[in-house]
């Protein structure tokens, strides 16, 4: 009885029927209303438009009348002989290899990392720097240092003897050497939050392992390796979702070219957003890619749901 | 507890009715009308009454007078890198002494231009008073309708008078009409031509005042120059718009004839369109650094300025490196038209539709296309578009290639001014480039790229 006092005298009864001064209405819809028009405004409304325009021949340009056109944009995109096809070759190779790489480079400092050495705080502090430099500015930083004539890299090579190729004009080298741009920008989100989850291991369970005669491989193997691999499964599905609109870097480093070498989805959606501002065809693409983006989201979170029933199914 | 719950209740009826009245302010703040223009123009008035003339001559005056009724406006224009415009920016500092209308002058790269002020036009935002009009953008500015019709300003006896006659003839309808009516000012002429280094033209036995005359020629003394870490050839050969370009001015060479026949397709699939090709992609690569296959105009320059490369196609506009008194080049070069043809570049300039300064934008466009500032410029690079000038011995002796570009200008053939153009020359840097680094075969670029072209000309209706 006591409790039901102190319950109402301690606490407002809810009132269904509180409404707003002003406006008269119930005053949580007013409360939520701030955040569900931001929401409705920069998401919903866009992304609703977008799939509305996909359907449509607008052109910004205005000499073609409007009309609706179905799929056809979709079909457009999607048939064998498409330029976009080209693009997501180029996308998926960026993506793929930029990621494992970064995965491998962001595993193996953070091992390092996780370790105690003389200097280790300033390293970690160092290996900030990329994440902390504006894109734009080490676009254009690597853009000379790849540059043929002044770049340090080909100034090595020479030094070396060798004869240094073109790396942003050669569609050999174009896209690995945009690759490398976005690993060395990159590879220090993967340290820190594989960092993170090395640390947040329990030690006991090391040091047990190792009193039952584990070699370090083994451990890290069959003891920290499934620890950590929700968190890598999550900064894979971060790094991969990013990789796949990267544009900046691209934007800056070539253009998409040699050629079409570099051009990934994004460029491509770019170029022809804004450079023949067709804008139903490029919502069409902007759709797809996100499609494909959701796909591969719901693929790792899979893999994430699948890890942690078997982890649950083990404990049982 | 009465108390309290009253107090609490209160307390958030006033942090409601607080941020209510806060929100209700912003508003009112945000949508309140800019202030009126006639209180503006008082003030400015009264300011000017008290101000003391900065004019130096009659003609500074008449800027003086007009200019200080908008006194305080101010002006914003989209530009593409510095050279010709820096030196308008520059020449727009007295503009602002004079009249007391201040200009922003919003630095992009240069293809950035094109789809910002198109943005700006077509969402009618008018951020943007004074554009720069490519000619080759004009099309589809006018379909955004974001272009101000000349003719009363120009009539207008208010405003200082323009004798629009003593432009180039060409360059006027090029840059400043559109189907017969006034919508800029021959603000850049421009026309590619033809720099090449006369001492290493005589350190190898050519002769130095007899430049190339066919493209092929280009290509044999080329192989004749490059020797070394030294090249014949500095080509802008990376994906940017002045591969592009330079494929044009070896297509018009070749062939004397624009892009589209009669019937409005694409002629690079003919002979000619094709040799150009193989020019391009395989000729010109093989006398110019490896690099240049990801160069730039600004690259392209550069190397022929510091000596590297004996031979270029350029623009006249970036070519104050070839005579500056410090450049490595000084005294070697010459000038001559391209082979057979040059395309025809330039710009007008012209007041956007939507300004809410209408008035002193024109008054800017006015100013920077006079004789005066284009005769006080004509030393640090500024592209002039005026008959007399290119004519007049003092500014020839100012800028040795002065009399070439005029020359150039005269035989230039112009880019199509469809509304499409700018989507047409994305189609083709994508294929020239694509070529050059022999991501296609020449002949496979440029039937693509003829193909595209077609497609996308009938899709908008210019073919049936």
């Amino acid at each position: 009885m006591a409790s039901v006092e102190v319950s109402q005298q301690g606490r407002r009864p809810y009132r269904a029927e509180q409404r707003n001064r002003f406006l008269g209405l119930p005053l949580h819809y007013v409360l939520i209303a701030p955040t569900f028009l931001i929401v409705f405004g920069l998401l919903v409304y866009p992304l609703g438009y977008a799939i509305g325009l996909s359907f449509s021949n607008k052109i910004l340009t205005g000499s073609v009348p409007f009309k609706w056109v179905g799929l056809e944009n979709y079909i457009d995109l999607l048939v064998a002989k498409s330029e976009m096809w080209t693009s997501v070759w180029v996308t998926l190779r960026f993506a793929l290899v930029g990621v494992l790489f970064e995965f491998i480079i962001g595993l193996g400092l953070a091992m390092v990392l996780n370790r105690e050495f003389i200097g280790r705080t300033w390293l970690r502090v160092g290996l900030l720097i990329p994440l902390m430099v504006p894109p734009l500015a080490s676009g254009l930083v690597w853009r000379i240092m790849y540059d043929d004539e002044f770049g340090v890299f080909s100034h090595l090579i020479r030094a070396l003897g060798g004869d240094p190729p073109i790396f942003l004009g050669d569609p050999n080298y174009a896209l690995y050497a945009v690759v490398a741009t976005e690993v060395w920008r990159s590879s220090p989100f993967m340290v820190l939050v594989l960092l993170a989850a090395l640390q947040a291991q329990p030690q006991e369970t090391i040091e047990a392992a190792e009193v039952d005669g584990a070699s370090g491989w083994q451990v890290f193997r069959l003891i920290t390796l499934p620890f950590i691999m929700p968190v890598i499964i999550v900064a894979l599905l971060f790094r991969t979702v990013d990789a796949l609109r990267t544009f900046d870097l691209i934007f800056l480093l070539t253009a998409g070219g040699p050629g079409t070498t570099t051009e990934v989805i994004s460029m491509f959606i770019y170029r022809w957003g804004f450079r023949h501002f067709k804008l139903g065809f490029t919502s069409a693409a902007s759709i797809l890619l996100l499609i494909a983006t959701l796909l591969i989201c719901v693929f790792y979170l899979r893999m994430l749901v699948v890890r942690q029933a078997a982890v649950q199914l083990t404990e049982r | 507890m009465s108390n309290m719950n009253e107090r609490r209740r209160s307390s958030r009826r006033e942090f409601l009715r607080a941020s209510a009245l806060t929100m209700a302010g912003l508003t009112a703040v945000a949508c309140a009308p800019a202030a009126a223009p006639a209180d503006e123009a008082t003030g400015s008035q009264a300011a000017g009454a008290a101000r003391v003339s900065v004019a130096t001559n009659d003609v500074e005056a008449a800027y003086e007078e007009v200019g200080r009724q908008w006194e305080g406006a101010l002006l914003r224009l989209p530009i593409g890198g510095r050279g010709h415009w820096g030196v308008n920016q520059k020449a727009a500092e007295r503009f602002t002494e004079l009249t007391g209308i201040e200009t922003e002058w919003e630095d992009n790269p240069y293809d950035q231009v094109y789809d910002k002020t198109f943005l700006d036009l077509g969402s009618q935002s008018g951020t943007y008073d004074v554009l720069d009009l490519n000619f080759a953008w004009f099309g589809q500015f006018i379909a955004t309708d974001g272009l101000l019709r000349l003719e009363e300003y120009v009539d207008n006896p208010a405003f200082p008078p323009i004798d629009l006659e003593a432009f180039v003839p060409a360059v006027l309808e090029v840059y400043g009409k559109w189907e017969g009516n006034l919508y800029g000012l021959p603000w850049l002429g421009d026309a590619m031509i033809f720099p090449y280094n006369q001492a290493h033209y005589e350190a190898v036995g050519l002769d130095p005042q007899a430049p190339p005359a066919t493209w092929n020629e280009v290509h044999e003394f080329g192989k004749t120059l490059t020797h070394d870490d030294q090249y014949g050839f500095a080509l802008m050969g990376g994906r940017q718009i002045q591969a592009m370009c330079t494929y044009a001015a070896i297509f018009f060479g070749l062939a004397g004839k624009g892009f589209y026949n009669d019937a409005g397709e694409p002629q690079f699939d003919s002979d000619e369109g094709l040799e150009a090709m193989e020019i391009m992609a395989v000729k010109l690569p093989e006398i110019s650094p490896p690099a240049a296959i990801s160069w730039d105009i600004v690259q392209a320059a550069e190397a022929v300025s510091q000596g590297t490369c004996s031979m270029e196609i350029q623009w006249p506009g970036i070519l104050q490196g070839l005579i500056a008194e410090d450049s490595p080049v000084l005294g070697q070069m010459g000038f001559a038209t391209p082979p057979g043809g040059t395309p025809l570049g330039g710009h007008g300039i012209a007041v956007s539709n939507y300004s809410q300064n209408k008035e002193a934008a024109y008054l800017l466009c006015h100013y920077l296309v006079s004789p005066e500032i284009q005769r006080q410029y004509v030393s640090e690079g500024y592209a002039i578009t005026l008959t007399a000038l290119f004519e007049d011995p003092e500014v020839q002796a100012i800028n040795p290639y002065l009399k070439t570009m005029g020359d150039a200008m005269a035989i230039g053939l112009s880019w199509p001014r469809t509304e499409e153009t700018n989507e047409v020359f994305d189609i083709m840097v994508k294929h020239i480039n694509a070529a050059i680094t022999r991501e296609e075969a020449p002949d496979e670029a440029t039937l693509l790229m003829n193909e595209e072209i077609l497609e996308l000309r009938k899709e908008r209706g210019y073919v049936g």
